[in-house]
């Protein structure tokens, strides 16, 4: 293991926050010489960074009462927390069923050439469309009253379905390569060494993939992502893109902000701590460049 | 100490082509238990297709391969292969790699840790056992190799330019070693090389096969006196005379 050293990651925050900084407070400033800088006037409000971590506080801890008090004290079930579950358990859920189809598959077009060739336009359909593109036809489908008497309104099954095609087919790709990267020579090695049959799925082809099922898993989860965010701007109940959406319906840009930030965030900690941390642990033999 | 009622290895009137590429046509041979036989031949000629054939990777278009009366699979026990590159698992250390050949067959982790770490003591390697394949030298990844061959106790060990990676005084102990096993184990050894010095060193008998496609080949016995100790075999007059001839046998071969 290399030593920590300094990383130039670390500038990239204070950076971004300074040009926030900037920026926000030029429009602000312009805005208040209306004269000068018209065009400006009452269209671009960009809060200060500050402003939208108080938006944060405001949804974290509700007013106590809304006889004027002004007295906040938090809450566990407040909006912000929920539609934060509400997306994360989409993903977990879209992403989830994704995962585990995607290994069969993926495994399925590795081993079988014909169905290989069967799956390839199949998937170059579905990644040349952005998921978000098939939205609008799912939330058509899954509305319906006889989906809508199925499921509970959490659940979104238009949302789920798009953000499982985001997340299937990069996987299925990223697994069957994993497959066919597999080398005949490990194969034969452990053959003449007594591995048969599932033995040879359990302690080679399975741990000789292992880098690219990680890889595919850190793929899918961030296409997902992307794509459950997206998804629930089109019209579903909760979920971070609904919080976004009444930040905007409400002219409440902080809490647009806050939005965006969030989904960011929680987009970087799966990746910083999770999928990278499996994939460091494979870099050192494996050759991924997915 | 060879090995005692032990049945030949006999290849039968075996034909092998690839795709049309005619390899062999029409070969006959047949090894004893407990042989140390080298094989040399120029590159190309087919000797990794023969050791495939060997361990049943590849089946012969006509002909057979027998041991036992059986035709030799690639999962027999009694079978060993060091290969031409090391093919060892690199998301294993080199001590899970040794270990690999006894957890197939069922035996407890703390006694095939043992075992394993037994045999890598013995190709030098006791150091070295938590170190995945990439950080060990070309040579280590081969000697692991053998050692990972090795703890199977296979009565067939062919092996594939085993030492081709060494520098010559590492290749010198290894030969050493490997004979020091083979006359404690007596398995049947086939052994390729392109070294002349080598397959005069270790052998009983040496094959020299000709380029593809090879039906009928030479082959000479050692007369060299066993057990065979390093430095004293290898300046001894026989080896140089042994020597000579095999390569007269090879010029004659080759013109
Ligand atoms: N999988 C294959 N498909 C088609 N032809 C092959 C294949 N493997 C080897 N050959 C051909 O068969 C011939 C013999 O190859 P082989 O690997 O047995 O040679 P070799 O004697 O081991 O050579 P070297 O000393 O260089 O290792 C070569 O001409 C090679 O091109
Ligand atoms: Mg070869």
């Amino acid at each position: 293991m290399a030593k920590r050293r300094f990383s130039y990651a670390w500038l990239s925050i204070p950076a971004v926050l300074l040009v926030w900084f900037l920026l926000a407070w030029f429009l602000a400033w312009s805005g208040e010489w209306g004269e000068l800088f018209d065009r400006f006037e009452n269209q671009l409000r960009l809060p200060q960074s500050w402003t939208v971590v108080y938006s944060g506080y405001e949804e974290l801890f509700p007013l106590v009462d809304l006889s004027g008090s002004g007295i906040r004290a938090f809450q566990w079930d407040n909006e912000l927390f929920k539609n934060m579950y509400v997306s994360l358990f989409r993903e977990v859920v879209g992403f989830g069923s994704a995962l585990i189809l995607a290994l069969i598959v993926g495994a399925a077009t590795g081993f079988f050439k014909p169905f290989r060739q069967f799956m390839y336009p199949i998937t170059a359909l579905f990644q040349s469309v952005p998921p978000i593109a098939w939205a609008p036809i799912m939330v058509l489908v899954f509305t319906s009253p006889f989906y809508q008497s199925l499921t509970a309104s959490v659940f979104s099954l238009a949302v789920l379905s798009v953000i499982f095609i985001a997340g299937f087919f990069p996987m299925v790709v990223t697994i069957q390569e994993g497959v066919l990267q597999i080398q005949g020579s490990d194969v034969k090695a452990a053959r003449v060494l007594g591995a048969k049959g599932w033995q040879l799925y359990r302690y080679v082809y399975f741990p000789a993939s292992l880098p690219f099922i990680t890889t595919g898993m850190r793929l899918g989860f961030s296409y997902a992502w992307r794509a459950l965010v997206a998804a629930e701007m089109l019209g579903v109940e909760f979920g971070i893109g609904q919080l976004i959406l009444t930040g905007d319906a409400t002219g409440k840009t902080p809490l647009i902000l806050l939005g965006v930030t969030i989904i960011g965030g929680i987009s970087f900690l799966f990746e910083a701590f999770i999928f990278k941390r499996i994939e460091a642990h494979y870099s050192e033999w494996s050759h991924t460049n997915a | 100490m060879k090995r005692v009622g032990g049945e030949p290895l006999i290849v039968k009137n075996m034909s092998f082509a690839y795709d049309g590429k005619e390899i062999f046509n029409n070969l006959n041979l047949e090894i004893n238990a407990g042989d140390f036989c080298s094989i040399i031949g120029p590159s190309g000629c087919g000797k990794t297709t023969l050791l495939n054939l060997l361990a049943g990777f590849l089946q012969p278009n006509t002909g057979h391969i027998r041991m036992h009366d059986r035709d030799i699979i690639p999962e027999d026990p009694l079978l060993g292969y060091v290969f031409q590159t090391s093919a060892l698992f690199p998301w294993l250390t080199a001590l899970e790699n040794a270990e690999f050949g006894l957890k197939m067959v069922g035996v407890g982790q703390k006694e095939r840790q043992k075992t394993a770490q037994s045999y890598l003591d013995l190709v030098g390697l006791s150091e070295f056992g938590d170190y995945l394949p990439h950080r060990l030298s070309g040579g280590m990844q081969q000697r692991v190799s053998l050692a990972r061959t090795l703890v199977n106790n296979p009565h067939l060990l062919l092996m594939d330019e085993p030492f081709g990676a060494l520098d010559a005084l590492t290749r010198e102990v290894m030969q050493d070693e490997l004979l020091r096993i083979w006359h404690d184990l007596g398995q049947t050894v086939i052994f390729i090389t392109h070294d002349i010095d080598e397959a005069v060193y270790l052998s009983d008998r040496i094959i020299v096969l000709n380029v593809a496609p090879n039906g009928i080949f030479t082959e000479i016995n050692s007369v060299l006196p066993r057990p065979r100790s390093g430095p004293k075999t290898r300046t001894d007059n026989m080896f140089w005379e042994y020597k000579k001839s095999l390569i007269q046998h090879i010029t004659d071969v080759h013109h």
